[in-house]
């Protein structure tokens, strides 16, 4: 229409002004329609919210999202801007009133949902009377503050039945409308038990004076189930009041279901309650404790941890008085409690008849205990078996007082061999750092046991300042089994210092050790702790006249951090006549072809080789072990060729499964094909079915 | 440092070897309990896949007995009842198709309750309520509310709890938290938790609803949707409708868990919130594909959120472990997954904690944590309280992903500040005539 009119009104003549004027006064409004007409289209943002909206109105179940990801992504842009939604939101509605399918009303709810308004409650409740819309028209309602939607549920509350009333009672509970009181009590107990026990529940949320006094009255009448739905609010109302500050009121209503004749779960409520509304929590808790109902008693104990300020004596001191069950309950809360003041009583717990309370005592001893339980829970760990040494030794492991490292390193010295050993692990448990002499000074007891524990913590624990002095017990240690626990614990320390010096140390004494059965440790050593400097010695004394040495040097070769030791154990196992020694290189040398980050192709060359030279079928194995390791082709194959040795099929199709796991990130489809062709090609029945586990969960 | 010297040093590969589900009891160093005394009921409600798992392993505690099983789909019941009868080799277990049937017995002690997510809360609210103990698998529910209704109901009425956030019960996480929370890398400044992702299906035509499977009581409270077979397996988590997909349920509420327990928030959560989400246009999952949300703690540290492939971008370390946490301090980092332990300097991963450090349960046996909870009354390992906080973080993210601007949280009132339309968010009403 525009373009028609406008060139007729350019092109029209002005000879006669007067005639003209009256034209444009004519023409004027409707030419102002038209401006506006082009303004209005003209606006993007508004065009592409009305086709978002035609578009969201086509759209049904299974359909593209994009639409609806954009609209929220709009919707989501104009917060803040209350009138730009609120014309929005006009548009929104016409669609729940329109033949748009469930699906997009559906959406069109969620997004009421979250930023509607009262303005959209009248489409929302005209909705509701949809049956198939209900629940996505009632949940937007729901969300939706203000009184009109009150209102609103209201009104549809006094038109429905069966679950769409439930739903409503429900609506009404969760925005705790104090409006609905009314209309919730005509439910109760109404001819609906669903809609009843729907209402008491809602009662229970809005929980002000007026629903306590109608669940009350409810409460003296009912029959089950409604009774305990009702009870249920009731303790709903006293925890709010709980939660408020107003404890008495909240006292009041607990009481109302601590008698015996109501169901345990409803005193064990009812008494949490109770108790955590009590001034005099204490005073409140002993005579339940002292009582006859054990569900209140376990109610009871479960709370002590929550508070704080319990004058726990009175407490504990009923603790001998109650079940072996309830004695352990407490003895865990008191833990938990962490306070001191119970603990006369946890001492005498642990010496209780019943194995279980014990060790429930000893175990709160770990946590409460000071300095003044190191030695009861040594002598318990020496003197006792199985859970309950176990149990003394943890909790002497944790006692979280310094003061108990003093006395333990204090009595050490005059203690008797069982009582010592305990103490000794304890520094090791305890990690005391500060306990090195006192170790070193039990090297030297008469008491082997003493010695090897006190090995045993040194590993653990020793300071490092202290290695030259470790070097020297290593070096005059005669029994084998004690060389080699000092063998460990030189390493263990050496590897808490700064490596450079350790092996500056090890080798400036070395030469000075005539005893070729010190020596070999020392060069065992050496192998634990990897560092470059020590290399040159144990090459040179892989060619020792003496068998131990060489030996050791294999060993400590094998051990090696990373592949610079390879040519020689190679060598080894190519040229030595000792069989040890080559079996020990070949271990070695395929342990080391899996460190650093050596190309594949690179690692496969040394394993070929590991492999010719493996006569023994564990060996083999250790090699396929290494391949695993890798993601390429090339290891696949390899473990493919050793599938053909009944010895090794099992391995072998284990390393084609982890090959294959290590392919899966960077070659999805070669993966797939490796353990497609294990699945064909394997006799192994628990391999085969693992295959076929990993291309199922693949395919997904 | 690279990935092989790290596996070397810690004694692992990530191989992809399947670790026991359980320790029987006698390995517990508890001796058998079995008898009146120390014997635990059970009923498991939701006996699927992962819930039929956990059913095998309750059945391997000598002191725990399997009284009753419950399932909406009958060949699930069936199942799981049959399992349990050939392990006592009697016909003693029941089968339920209605939780409530299962939870109205007062023989059972205590449930595990393994459904799908939009059905934890009422469940749980339920099981408290009639005093049952209960494994409760993660996340909370499909809402704040949901999660602090669950919370009220388990501290009403007493009841032990423990959330099926098992990296609590690992070792690796476990030190590396324990590594954290003694400031042995300094003071901590991030947290990156690299979760899980999917893989989008096409959309699926509407299908029947097979014999034996009640699909109205299988949706619940969750808003009506046309049946297709994918809807019902175990990836309903991906549907928003049900979860929140990999942001929590599927995955992310594990690590965010243990991100809030390395900073020391439990009970608590972050302050403020912002991040960005994306969302798939099509296909049946509609939860975010792929997401980053920061979050801000009060004590200075923040965690970052991301989706796995987010996170390999944005840290190196994600390269050593598939889907893990990185804890970076001023002194140092620590980088963890569930077969994988790494750390910078590498010393960290030497120390022993003594006595004066804070150390966390050793564990190891997160089912088995919770039935010492219940049998001795003491605190497990995810206590519902730490439960809420996590599974609080994960909503956070969601919101702040869909309304697409940060949010400032009150850890302490557990509301927004200023932002209606965030606290709207905060609760999904249910379908008529479900209710918390």
């Amino acid at each position: 229409m525009i373009r028609e009119w406008l060139p007729g009104w350019i092109g029209c003549s002005f000879i006669d002004e007067r005639r003209n004027r009256m034209k444009m006064r004519k023409f004027l409004p409707a030419l102002l329609l038209c401006v506006r007409a082009i303004s209005a289209a003209g606006d993007p943002a508004e065009s592409r919210i009305d086709a978002m909206l035609a578009d969201i109105a086509r759209t049904d179940w299974g359909g593209d999202r994009a639409v609806l990801i954009a609209f929220s992504d709009t919707l989501r842009s104009f917060h803040g801007s209350p009138e730009k939604l609120a014309g929005i939101q006009n548009k929104m509605t016409r669609i729940l009133l329109s033949p748009a399918p469930p699906a997009a009303k559906q959406y069109i709810c969620q997004e009421l949902g979250i930023m509607g308004d009262g303005k959209a409650i009248p489409a929302l409740t005209a909705l509701a009377k949809d049956s198939a819309c209900f629940d996505m028209a009632l949940s937007a309602i729901e969300r939706i503050p203000g009184q009109e939607a009150e209102k609103s549920l209201l009104k549809l509350l006094s038109g429905k039945k069966g679950r769409m009333r439930v739903g409503i009672v429900n609506a009404l509970g969760n925005r705790q409308t104090p409006g609905a009181i009314p209309s919730l009590k005509k439910l109760v107990p109404g001819e609906d038990p669903e809609a009843a026990v729907a209402a008491v529940t809602a009662l229970g949320k809005i929980a002000d004076d007026a629903s306590v006094q109608v669940l009350r009255k409810i409460f003296d009448s009912a029959q089950e189930p409604l009774r305990s739905y009702t009870a249920e609010a009731l303790l709903r109302c006293a925890d709010r009041r709980l939660e408020a500050g107003r404890m008495e009121e909240a006292a009041d209503l607990y009481r109302i279901f601590t008698g015996g004749k109501e169901p345990d779960p409803l005193r064990t409520a009812a008494t949490i309650g109770l108790l955590r509304s009590a001034q005099d929590r204490s005073g409140l808790m002993v005579p339940i404790l002292k009582g006859d109902d054990d569900a209140a008693k376990s109610a009871a104990i479960s709370l002590i941890p929550e508070f704080s300020e319990l004058d726990v004596a009175p407490v504990a001191s009923e603790m001998p008085k109650l079940s072996n069950n309830h004695k352990i309950q407490m003895l865990s809360a008191l833990a938990e409690l962490g306070k001191r003041a119970a603990m006369p009583v946890i001492l005498e717990m642990s010496l209780h008849e019943d194995p279980e309370v014990r060790l429930s005592a000893l175990k709160a001893i770990g946590v409460l205990g000071d300095e003044n339980s190191v030695l009861m829970l040594a002598e318990k760990a020496a003197g006792s078996q199985g859970v309950e040494k176990e149990a003394a030794r943890r909790s002497l492991a944790s006692i979280p007082v310094q003061e108990a490292d003093s006395l333990i390193l204090a009595e050490i010295p005059k203690a008797g061999i069982p009582l010592k050993i305990e103490l000794i692990r304890s520094i090791e448990t305890r990690r005391m750092r500060s306990a090195t002499p006192v170790l070193i000074a039990c090297l030297s007891d008469t008491d082997k046991k003493v010695r090897m524990e006190s090995y045993r913590s040194l590993s653990e624990t020793a300071d490092p300042e202290f290695l030259s002095g470790l070097m020297e017990v290593l070096i005059s240690v005669e029994e084998e089994a004690e060389r080699r626990e000092a063998s460990k614990a030189l390493a263990m320390t050496g590897s808490r210092m700064d490596t450079g010096r350790r092996t500056a140390l090890l080798l400036e004494r070395y030469p000075s050790v005539k005893n070729p059965q010190a020596r070999a440790p020392m060069l065992e050593v050496l192998g634990k702790w990897g560092d470059d400097s020590g290399l040159p010695l144990l090459k040179s004394e892989l060619g020792s006249k003496h068998a131990e040495i060489r030996t050791s040097a294999v060993r400590a070769l094998s051990d090696w951090p990373n592949g610079a030791p390879m040519p020689e154990l190679l060598s080894t196992v190519k040229t030595s006549r000792d069989d040890v020694n080559r079996i020990l290189a070949l271990r070695g040398y395929i342990r080391l072809a899996g460190t650093g980050e050596r190309p594949c192709a690179q690692a496969m060359q040394d394993y070929r080789t590991a492999l010719g030279l493996a006569s023994e079928a564990n060996e083999k194995r250790q090699v396929l072990s290494g391949i695993a390791r890798l993601s390429c082709e090339e290891a696949a194959s390899m473990a493919f060729e050793c599938m053909n040795n009944p010895e090794l099929e099992a391995e072998a199709g284990a390393a084609v499964i982890q090959i294959s796991l290590n392919l899966v990130e960077t070659d999805f489809t070669g993966a797939a094909k490796l353990l497609e062709r294990l699945e064909r090609e394997t006799r192994d029945e628990e391999t085969k079915h693992r295959a076929a586990e990993i291309l199922e969960r693949m395919k997904e | 440092m690279k990935r092989r010297q790290f596996l070397k040093q810690t004694g692992g590969w990530a191989a992809g070897l399947a670790l026991p589900s359980f320790i029987p009891a006698h390995a517990m160093g508890r001796g058998c309990a079995s008898g009146p005394n120390g014997r635990i009921v059970m009923g498991c409600i939701g006996v699927g896949s992962m819930g039929s798992g956990h059913v095998r392993s309750f059945l391997g505690y000598d002191f725990v007995h399997v009284a009753a099983v419950c399932d909406v789909r009958r060949e699930h019941r069936e199942r799981a009842r049959e399992t349990v009868n050939r392990h006592y080799g009697d016909e003693g277990c029941k089968a339920y198709s209605d939780f409530r049937e299962l939870l109205a017995r007062p023989d059972i002690d205590a449930v595990c309750i393994a459904v799908p997510d939009h059905w934890h809360a009422i469940i749980g609210i339920e099981a408290a309520r009639r005093g049952k103990h209960m494994y409760y698998e993660k996340p909370m529910g499909r809402s704040i509310a949901e999660a602090r209704a669950v919370r009220e109901a388990v501290k009403g009425h007493g009841v032990v709890f423990q959330f099926g956030t098992q990296q609590r019960s690992d070792k690796r996480f476990r030190f590396a938290c324990e590594l954290v929370r003694n400031g042995k890398i300094g003071v901590l400044k991030t947290v990156m938790a690299g979760s899980a992702d999917y893989k989008p299906i096409p959309d699926q035509p509407e299908q029947p609803v097979p014999e034996g499977f009640d699909y109205d009581a299988w949706l619940g409270p969750a808003p009506w949707a046309p049946y297709t077979a994918e809807r019902c397996t175990r990836n309903w988590t991906l549907i928003y409708d049900y979860s929140l997909g990999c942001v929590s349920g599927a995955w992310g509420i594990h690590h965010v868990d243990i991100a809030q327990w390395a900073i020391g928030a439990d009970g608590t959560g972050p302050v403020r919130v912002e991040g960005t989400g994306f969302f798939p246009s099509r296909g049946l999952y509609d939860t975010a594909l792929s997401w980053e949300v920061e979050h801000a703690y009060a004590c200075g540290a923040r965690m970052i959120h991301m989706d796995m492939h987010t996170a390999l971008k944005r840290a190196d370390q994600f390269k050593l472990g598939w889907m893990g946490i990185l804890f970076l301090g001023t002194e140092g980092w620590v980088y963890t997954s569930r077969e994988f332990l790494a750390a910078y300097p590498e010393s960290l991963l030497k120390i022993q904690l003594g006595a004066s450090d804070l150390r966390f349960p050793s564990g190891g046996d997160h089912r088995g944590d919770f039935l010492e909870a219940v049998r001795t009354g003491r605190r497990p390992v995810c206590p519902v309280e730490s439960a809420v906080s996590s599974d609080t973080v994960c909503h956070l993210d969601d919101i702040a992903m869909r309304l697409r601007r940060p949010l400032t949280w009150d850890p302490v009132r557990e509301t927004f500040r200023d932002d209606g339309e965030a606290d709207r968010m905060m609760a999904r009403p249910m379908r008529s005539p479900w209710r918390l």
